[in-house]
């Protein structure tokens, strides 16, 4: 189950590319707060409209093409984002895949917080082996 | 429902790349065996048998017998709450594209 949106945005992938990495460009649109170290297990953080934080792991970078995160908040189950760009006529196509983690999307997780907090070390070592 | 635990095991199994991917050619197949894993695979039937084992205890796959086999699929979240989140989160990017498209299109003018 994924949730696929897409648009075509009239710039050249480079300015493409910093709009969706940049943490600049991503609070004009993303997220009110980014914080985002762009690598392979970097960590991020993401203050959504209206407060809600999101604690995040890059999974994957292909400079000017593609990146993925996880990312998930203290009561709710993560999922994995994929932002990927493509030529389009007029400018460049980006296109974000959401995917829950997984149908343990409905179990109840008391002490979330400090699920999340266990969680980051392991997501971390997640992309090394890949 | 469940506790802590049930999320450090389902996260320990995300963990590992090659469970992952296992996890995402079942729900993409709609189910698979240890055996058909395995040929698209560089691992043997047993190490995919084992990720299984792993992806089954932490609640992401259950497993079927189905003759000599056993087959595998991703656990069915209760379909009214998939199509909640779809919906949810459908929004949500239909709201921060607009925006992006929005602010890309103004940087050009």
């Amino acid at each position: 189950m994924s949730c696929i949106k897409e648009v075509v945005l009239p710039v050249e992938a480079e300015e493409a590319w910093e709009a969706v990495t940049e943490p600049d460009a991503l609070e004009a649109w993303l997220a009110d707060e980014v914080e985002l170290d762009l690598r392979e297990g970097g960590a991020a953080t993401f203050v959504l409209p209206g407060g809600e934080q999101r604690t995040a792991i890059v999974e994957e970078v292909s400079p000017g093409e593609r990146w993925s995160f996880w990312w998930w908040t203290a009561d709710a189950p993560g999922s994995r984002v994929t932002v990927e760009l493509a030529p389009a006529v007029g400018g460049t196509r980006v296109r974000v895949t959401e995917s829950p983690v997984g149908p343990w999307a409905s179990h109840g997780r008391p002490g979330g917080s400090h699920a999340r907090r266990e969680l980051a070390p392991v997501l971390v070592r997640a992309p090394a082996a890949a | 429902m469940s506790g802590g635990g049930d999320v450090d095991a389902v996260f320990g199994a995300l963990a590992d790349p090659t469970r992952r991917h296992v996890l995402g050619e079942i729900g993409r197949r709609g189910g698979a065996t240890a055996t058909e894993l395995a040929a698209d695979l560089p691992v043997t039937r047993q190490a995919v048998a084992k990720h299984l084992g792993v992806l089954a205890g932490a609640g992401l796959v259950d497993g079927r017998r189905a003759g000599r086999e056993t087959r595998y699929r991703v656990t069915p979240a209760p379909m009214g709450e998939a199509i909640d989140w779809m919906t949810r989160v459908g929004a949500q990017w239909d709201e921060r594209l607009a925006r992006l498209q929005r602010l890309t299109t103004r940087d050009r003018a």
